[in-house]
């Protein structure tokens, strides 16, 4: 199994394809990987490019695309502000998706 | 050598503090700061030692957990988020310095205040005097739970109740109430900051202190500076913990706090009923010893004990019980207006502090040396 940092592939297929929620502060990544791991939705924290923060240092969690919805309603449930959700393609770009 | 002086600073730690410590030196980078390894570690670590915090003192928002540098740190934080705009404060006649001076410092402000003096182990009174102190004008109250001389326990649920019936804002001074007396900020109406050392009975190292944000209004930065966030824009970010967390954290210390903190996560009410049970053995010991004057009450009295002999200067007393291996201070201990209200100014008292790696032996010891120094004294 390979991972890249968009997608998992496996003998040639496409297994999970990833998404990145982003945070306006540290204490909010860690919150809400916490709350998502409890849960059951594995999120890793990372940083990420400053453009996807309109140029400030970018906070957020990796996580499989299958489980955003999941894990919106559980953010939401908890208060955690989102400043931001965007699909990471196969090329590496982020595409923006509305929430 | 028998250490009696953890009102100042706990010496004996849980094993797995400086375990903790010495991890995070070796292992841990700057949170927030970077994405590789060694800087999500501490993430997590400072993270899950603000979750555990956020837990054991019923915040529900971990965010509202701010690491400073030590409750006079904290207190600076709550009073000046409070007052910097001027106005009237109320504190109780056992406030620490690490209140007292903030608000003189902001007399050029124009804040004014009031200590509400009322006698020694007398929490109706303390109610009473404080309540006589409030003015139309007043912006906050200030109460020192445990008095960090006198180890008396001020009335704070009534307190609490009377400011939320007043609308007044709460700052609860907890340097000696925190891991071992019940604080519950979630049962609070009025609280708006809970302020503590992590260096006491939270068994953290020195440099560790915790501000509880009860609320997140009206907040007021000392220093402003790098926060990992929003850092394109040049003003500081005005959410918790960012707004009031500037600079790098110091990790080890956290990471040191964190284990303190399970511990007294698991052993709180042990410690509060050993603390208890030493402390009336020592109260009584000292009351049998000739020519010593103690300051002790059957209840509202914890982890605290004060005393002085009618012939010797409590900090000459607290030398020679050194001087033997006894480590307890003597003096003012940095909170002249406690010593105004329990009337033992201007030599102050010498004080024996506990913690939950005090034994009965200890006390015994100490009572004995004690007793033999008054004897040749």
């Amino acid at each position: 199994m390979e991972t890249s940092f968009c997608i998992t592939w496996s003998e040639g297929k496409c297994l999970f394809v990833y998404c990145v929620i982003l945070f306006r502060s540290l204490t909010d990544v860690q919150r809400a990987a916490a709350l998502l791991r409890r849960s059951g939705l594995a999120a890793e924290p990372l940083r990420l490019p400053t453009a996807l923060a309109r140029g400030s240092c970018a906070q957020g969690i990796r996580l499989r695309e299958n489980y955003l919805a999941a894990a919106m309603e559980r953010l939401e449930k908890s208060a955690v502000r989102v400043t931001g959700v965007y699909d990471v393609l196969p090329d590496g770009r982020y595409r923006e998706v509305l929430w | 050598m028998i250490y009696l002086d953890s009102a100042a600073t706990t010496l004996q730690k849980p094993p797995a503090v400086s375990r903790a410590m010495a991890r995070a030196v070796c292992t841990c980078a700057n949170p927030g700061r970077s994405g590789h390894r060694p800087a999500l570690r501490a993430a997590e670590i400072v993270y899950d030692c603000r979750e555990t915090a956020a837990v054991f003192f019923g915040i529900e928002r971990p965010e509202r957990v701010v690491f400073t540098q030590n409750a006079t740190h904290s207190l600076n934080l709550a009073v000046k988020s409070l007052l910097h705009g001027g106005g009237h404060a109320v504190i109780s006649g056992y406030e620490h310095n690490s209140v007292v001076r903030p608000l003189e410092a902001l007399a050029e402000r124009g804040v004014t205040y009031t200590a509400a003096v009322s006698p020694l182990f007398d929490p109706a009174a303390a109610y009473r005097a404080i309540e006589a102190a409030l003015r139309p004008e007043t912006r906050c109250v200030i109460l020192n739970h445990v008095s960090n001389v006198f180890g008396f326990v001020l009335p704070l649920e009534q307190i609490d109740r009377l400011c939320a019936e007043k609308g007044l804002p709460l700052v609860v001074d907890a340097s000696q109430s925190a891991g071992v007396l019940t604080l519950d900020a979630s049962a609070f109406r009025a609280a708006a900051f809970l302020c503590m050392p992590g260096h006491k009975a939270l068994y953290g190292p020195q440099g560790t202190g915790i501000l509880l944000c009860c609320q997140d209004k009206n907040l007021y930065s000392l220093i402003e500076g790098g926060t990992g966030s929003l850092s394109l824009e040049t003003r500081q970010p005005d959410f918790l913990p960012d707004m009031l967390e500037s600079g790098t954290l110091n990790v080890p210390g956290i990471a040191g706090l964190r284990e303190g903190l399970r511990f007294v996560s698991r052993e709180r009410e042990a410690i509060r009923q050993r603390e208890a049970r030493l402390l009336r053995r020592a109260a009584e010991g000292l009351s049998q010893l000739p020519g010593l004057e103690v300051f002790s009450a059957e209840r509202c009295q914890s982890g605290v004990l004060s005393f002085r002999s009618r012939r010797c200067d409590p900090a000459d007393l607290c030398q020679m019980l050194a001087g033997r291996g006894v480590c307890l201070r003597g003096g003012l201990h940095c909170a002249p207006l406690a010593h105004r209200s329990g009337g033992t100014l201007p030599e102050g008292t010498a004080r024996l502090s506990l913690s939950a790696f005090t034994t009965p032996a200890d006390v015994e010891q100490f009572l004995q040396i004690l007793k033999e120094l008054l004897k040749s004294a």
